[in-house]
């Protein structure tokens, strides 16, 4: 059952939300993979609603946009939605490839990519990549998490894999969930207030589905951040039509306080 | 807080400039020389504490095509390995410049096994990161634990700690050889 937020009398108390975090599933609500592709037949998502399979190729300085491009260049994207299948397990999952087989992506091609999933009314962006935090690639990427902010569109996106602090796009940017990786074995959300990327989840030795049906285990901040989509996409199952900037203070209250033991620095 | 020489200062771009092209000509077979005696004891200190097997600095060779094993611990047997910059994971690490961790290596399709087989190893777990010289990307530092064969007990792995732990390794090496030279390029001996 669903309860659409239409003023803030609606609003569910904090106990309502948990439990939507709790006994949400993830149904109505479509979640974008931007990422390396995902392999749609891979045995871990068979039961998994993949709705959209889109590719965006560069040739002759043009971008082509290729439909129903099933396969992941070199497995992550795979691991992406794999995460938030087992989380949202009813969440639709759009695969939405931008990212090369050398793991390389560029900013027109990632601006195409998410452009192209808020036109297909996705509600979650799911970014397991950063942009390296350079002042030339600011506008690109600012322009569209701002677009996604304007039509409600959640963006969630990773952080460096070795310092939070370093600035990337899009997880430094405010309005996003940057998303860090917790050094436990729980599955609970932390919130680290005054931190640009103030999200962490569990990232490390977390095992996914990879490239040619195979299993791997993989550490690193891109499989912390689906959980947090996942986390997200539960909520809205419940609650439709909650805003970012509202999300943005529900996930940070019903999320564990954030401690130095869970990062990964020493 | 260090302030700027005020008589080094104006050349500072000038320095930047040379710095870049010197580090742009490095050969792969210079490196050792420039980190010497204390890059060794830093190599050597991290290995133990991460309980790697070994650790490689590979560096990309002259048309960026490949790259080369320039420096490695504790066996000179890998010494010069060379690899296609389109293969393998350290291929991956240097075209996304994002570090990588991971356990269970042998078990992943994008893991080129040609230096397992050639040295009659099964690479277990890898951390590979990104390497610079002057703030260019140079080549990649990586750390492997290694077993006998597949079905050999597995090693304890690393974690995403152990990562921070050779990401600031490749920092500290960058800086050992920015300084060298950066003091060998101002003729100091300081």
């Amino acid at each position: 059952m669903s309860h659409r937020i239409s003023n803030l009398s609606d609003f569910p108390s904090l106990a309502e939300l948990k439990e939507a975090s709790i006994s949400g599933t993830g149904r109505g609500v479509k979640v974008a993979v931007i990422d390396s592709g995902v392999e749609i037949d891979h045995p871990r998502l068979s039961r998994a609603s993949i709705i959209d399979a889109v590719a965006f190729e560069e040739r002759h300085g043009l971008i082509e946009v290729v439909e129903g491009n099933a396969g992941d260049t070199f497995g992550h994207g795979t691991a992406v939605a794999d995460i938030i299948h087992q989380n949202a397990p009813e969440a639709e999952i759009g695969s939405f490839r931008v990212i090369d087989a050398r793991s390389v992506s560029k900013t027109h091609l990632i601006c195409a990519g998410v452009r192209e999933a808020m036109k297909r009314g996705y509600h979650i962006l799911n970014c397991s990549f950063g942009c390296r935090g350079l002042a030339k690639f600011i506008l690109p990427h600012k322009e569209w998490s701002d677009e996604a902010w304007l039509k409600g569109v959640h963006v969630v996106a990773a952080c460096s894999n070795t310092d939070n602090d370093e600035a990337e796009w899009p997880s430094h940017f405010a309005p996003v969930f940057g998303v860090d990786l917790a050094d436990t074995n729980e599955d609970d959300i932390f919130y680290r207030p005054e931190h640009l990327v103030s999200f962490s989840a569990k990232g490390e030795n977390v095992e996914v589905a990879w490239l040619n049906g195979g299993i791997q285990r993989q550490t690193g901040t891109s499989f912390a951040a689906p959980k947090i989509s996942a986390h997200i996409a539960r909520i809205l199952s419940v609650y439709p039509g909650i805003p970012p900037s509202m999300m943005y203070s529900l996930v940070s209250s019903l999320a564990e306080p954030w401690h130095p033991d869970l990062s990964s620095d020493w | 807080m260090i302030q700027p020489d005020p008589e080094i200062s104006p050349h500072a771009a000038h320095i930047e400039q040379s710095l870049n092209r010197i580090a742009r000509a490095l050969r792969p077979d210079e490196f050792t020389g420039l980190i010497g005696a204390p890059g060794l004891s830093v190599m050597r200190s991290a290995m133990d504490a991460l309980q790697a097997d070994s650790l490689s600095v590979w560096l990309a060779d002259e048309d960026e095509s490949h790259l080369v094993v320039t420096h490695t611990e504790p066996d000179p047997e890998f010494l010069g390995w060379k690899q296609s910059l389109e293969e393998g994971l350290t291929g991956l690490v240097y075209a996304s410049e994002q570090c990588l961790c991971e356990n269970e290596v042998y078990s992943n399709a994008n893991h080129s096994k040609k230096a397992d087989e050639a040295l009659g190893q099964v690479t277990y777990a890898m951390i590979a990161t990104p390497f610079y010289i002057a703030g260019n990307l140079k080549g990649i530092i990586s750390c492997v634990q290694l077993k006998d064969s597949v079905d050999a007990p597995n090693p304890s792995g690393f974690s995403a700690r152990n990562m921070n732990r050779v990401r600031r390794l490749s920092t500290a090496i960058e800086r050992l050889v920015n300084y060298k030279m950066l003091t060998s390029l101002l003729d100091l001996e300081l």
